[in-house]
């Protein structure tokens, strides 16, 4: 989605500030990270999904095998 | 006759964007924001020092779950090429971990939850220094109800010189508010 020019504050140590509007370079390099982030934010959380699932599934093979709760946790904390 | 150890980096300025942000620099170089959706550090890497630690803590405003990222910087330009990062998340007894190349941005810190906390060091190594610069970093995050770990490790291998770094939050109604200090490590 596009966004619009966004203000920048600047700050000095002796508490001096300025105030300017994004470039149209720094508004479209925003928009860009924006996007970015959604699809790293997605592709984290498919990750440690996936890993989980992974677990379960070995917990659940080994309890086929006869292997106990704690002989499972052993292995598998 | 100077001391080996940390000493503390004083931003030339600091930059911030966000609805409502606010930053400012205390006398003893540490930088407190509020509601920043970025906040870039102008001036702490120098040619008095190689390697540098960041020392952060934050809690964010948002509804998502997101994390913070970095970008260094020269004259006031974020470079926005040639991040690799990898990284290490463990929550319990769940084990993540990845690696992306050819980033715009190195990914030092975990997403937290909604005003909960996130802390830790992240190390920059040569960024002043015509050479590649690598970051670690050690994060505590919290997934909700406990404590948990990110572990981050990159390089950004444009060999140029950078004064400065830029921290992003990664959403668009997001937030980070915190504090941080550089230090430069003496030798």
């Amino acid at each position: 989605m596009p966004i619009e020019p966004f203000e920048i504050t600047t700050v000095y140590p002796d508490g001096r500030t300025e105030t300017r509007m994004s470039t149209p370079e720094e508004t479209a390099q925003r928009e860009a990270d924006l996007a970015q982030f959604e699809l790293d934010r997605i592709a984290r959380e498919e990750a440690i999904a996936a890993a989980a699932a992974k677990r379960a599934s070995a917990k659940a093979k080994l309890a086929a095998l006869g292997l106990d709760d704690d002989e499972v946790a052993a292995l598998l904390p | 006759m100077p001391i080996n150890g940390l000493v503390v980096m004083t931003p030339t300025s600091i930059a911030s964007t966000g609805t409502g942000n606010s930053s400012s620099i205390g006398a003893n170089g540490k930088v407190t924001f509020s509601s920043c959706a970025t906040l870039s550090l102008n001036g702490v890497f120098t040619s008095s020092y190689d390697n540098y630690m960041i020392s952060y803590t934050a809690t964010r405003v948002g509804t998502t779950n997101d994390f913070v990222v970095v970008r260094l910087r020269a004259t006031g330009t974020d470079a926005i090429t040639n991040y690799t990062y990898q990284y290490l998340y463990t929550d319990s007894t769940t084990v993540a971990a990845a690696r992306t190349t050819s980033a715009t941005y190195n990914q030092p810190y975990l997403y937290t939850r909604e005003t909960e906390p996130l802390g830790g060091p992240l190390f920059v190594y040569g960024p002043y220094l015509s050479q590649a610069t690598a970051f670690r970093s050690t994060t505590m995050g919290w997934n909700g109800t406990n404590p948990d770990t990110y572990d981050s490790a990159a390089t950004h291998s444009t060999t140029s010189s950078y004064d400065g770094i830029t921290f992003l939050s990664s959403g668009a109604t997001v937030r980070l508010t915190g504090t941080l200090t550089v230090y430069g490590f003496n030798q």
